[in-house]
């Protein structure tokens, strides 16, 4: 059991944007790791799977050394996190690609039995959903995943994501709406219909 | 026909619903944060007195893997409540203990390293490893890092440090042959070889000049230190990171004595102060540290107790370990996650081990 700390709603402002360049380091870094690095990792995990172990610690420690370059004024430190997160995501969109592919591929659950009662039918419809939506992600720009996926994974608003991303939230906006109307296209493109569907 | 024949645009709830369902399987084992937390910290703990100097990256990184154990007392995920319920002083038994020990350690079977002669220095550490196997199990175990240092009789000698990761591994909550099956990897990244360089600066070039600390114990630091065991007490109080309560004061104590670079003297004026540590207690009278037997003395922060063991006969410290006491159901009260045994010697060439 563990707990996963709330990120962002009812913390103070001063939690979200730290003075990261404090006279205490380690409990200033100690405490952003404790309340960010449990998401973190969540997040980084289903991006890259075990190599996550690796980026979360990488991401933090870059924090630390690259800290004089973090302005609170422009942004919280989740954002930061997550902009840093994001630029060691880069090196690995092979490995990135290859979960993707293996998500697309994996066996779905014996659909069809139980194809009358609805609920356990939504739950079949959402995996085999999932599975096309793996292979689509596989076709995106990384940049169009990034914010497709620090939006729908990590959890950031527009803000959050232009500042983690340093591009206007005009753009991220127009690109997050594009990328999913693409999406809900071209991911449902193989999609057999069930009978009676509709 | 097309494949437009079938094509049905998903709703936005349906897209998401798969990005809400697509690898949401994922899980974070706490080691692993654990192990991150502790390297940060351990860098900023060694960057921070070198503030204004050239980064010293290897240094760190080596220094992370050593004291990522030590750190790894202060538990990550979990909200800490570390309450010692007022000034309850070291215990009774814990500070006659000490003070025998003290005793012994002034007439230290340790002597002085003579000129040309090395001090060896074996440390056997025992680091938790824990991944999670393709079918969602937990394992985790603990795997032998093995540390030999030969460190001159004059300090601006050359130095030499070995490390190598043996093999050996004590699985914690599985059988080898279950973690066999499941094709678990207990890969680490510790870096092995053999360093050289004078003052024991294997990886950081400091020519010497690197002041010391609870964690890196030079010559000159040492000295530096009050020999009276209140004032290096609140030595140590003060050096000592005041994030996890007194078993702070413990773990920095045992940085130092792990080094195997303590003199007698130094030994037994630090065995005195830690009298003085609040919650510290006798925990195991016969504790067995991979065959070696002393006493264990520990304090609880919470989740875990860090015991150093100490040899009754000598004086002499024969290591350490944590052992679980609440850790949330992730091990079971009583589990040691991490133990190490240091062993020390003098020889007269560099690269040799004691005989015996």
């Amino acid at each position: 059991m563990m707990t996963e700390h709330a990120d962002g709603g009812g913390a103070s402002d001063a939690d979200d944007r730290p003075d990261l360049s404090g006279p205490h380091p380690a409990r200033i870094f100690g405490h952003l790791f404790d309340r960010h690095s449990g998401p973190l990792h969540r997040y980084l995990a289903r991006r890259v799977g075990d190599l996550a172990d690796d980026l979360v610690g990488e991401t933090f420690l870059i924090a630390f050394q690259s800290r004089a370059g973090y302005d609170p004024g422009r942004g919280t430190a989740r954002s930061w996190l997550y902009g840093i997160a994001t630029n060691l995501l880069r090196r690995h969109v092979r490995q990135e690609v290859r979960g993707l592919r293996a998500a697309a591929r994996a066996a779905g659950s014996a659909a069809g039995a139980e194809d009358h009662d609805n609920r356990v039918a939504d739950q079949v419809d959402a995996s085999a959903r999932a599975r096309l939506l793996a292979d689509a992600l596989v076709e995106l720009e990384p940049g169009d995943r990034d914010v497709l996926l620090l939006t729908g994974w990590a959890g950031l608003d527009s803000n959050e994501v232009a500042e983690a991303l340093g591009i206007p939230v005009g753009t991220v906006r127009s690109r997050l709406h594009r990328v999913r109307r693409r999406l809900r296209t071209h991911a449902s493109n193989t999609e057999h219909p069930r009978s009676g569907d509709e | 026909m097309s494949d437009h024949d079938i094509r049905r645009v998903w709703t936005d709830d349906e897209l998401d619903s798969a990005l809400a369902t697509l690898r949401a399987d994922v899980r974070t084992a706490a080691p692993v944060l654990a192990e991150a937390r502790a390297a940060l910290i351990t860098t900023i703990e060694q960057a921070e007195p070198a503030r204004g100097k050239r980064p010293r990256r290897s240094t760190r990184r080596w220094l992370a893997g050593a004291a990522a154990v030590a750190v790894l007392v202060a538990g990550t995920l979990l909200v800490q409540t570390v309450s010692f319920g007022g000034p309850a002083p070291a215990t009774a038994e814990a500070v006659q203990t000490l003070d025998r020990a003290a005793a012994q350690a002034i007439g230290a079977v340790d002597g002085p390293v003579g000129p040309g002669r090395y001090r060896y220095v074996a440390t056997h550490a025992w680091w938790m490893g824990s991944t999670t196997s393709m079918d969602g199990r937990e394992f985790a175990w603990l795997s032998e890092h093995l540390q030999e240092t030969w460190a001159p009789a004059n300090p601006e000698d050359e130095w030499l440090l070995r490390q190598e990761i043996t093999g050996n591994v004590q699985w914690v909550n599985s059988t080898a042959e279950e973690a066999d099956a499941a094709g678990v990897r207990t890969d680490s990244r510790w870096p092995e070889g053999e360093w050289r360089a004078p003052c024991g600066d294997f990886f950081g070039g400091s020519d010497c000049e690197d002041p010391g600390s609870w964690q890196k114990p030079t010559a000159q630091w040492q000295a530096g230190l009050p020999t009276d065991p209140a004032a290096l007490y609140e030595r140590l109080r003060a050096d000592a990171p005041d994030d996890r309560g007194d078993a702070a004061l413990l773990t920095y104590a045992a940085d130092a004595l792990r080094s195997g670079l303590i003199g007698a003297d130094l030994r037994a004026a630090l065995y005195r102060a830690l009298t003085r540590l609040p919650g510290l207690e006798v925990t195991e009278r016969q504790a067995n540290l991979d065959g070696r037997v002393g006493i264990a003395l520990g304090v609880d922060d919470g989740d875990r107790r860090h015991d150093i063991i100490i040899d009754p006969e000598t004086g002499l410290f024969l290591g350490e370990r944590q052992v679980v006491t609440d850790w949330l159901g992730e091990f079971d009260t009583g589990t040691v996650v991490s133990f190490t045994s240091v062993t020390t010697g003098v020889v007269d060439t560099i690269g040799t081990q004691p005989a015996g």
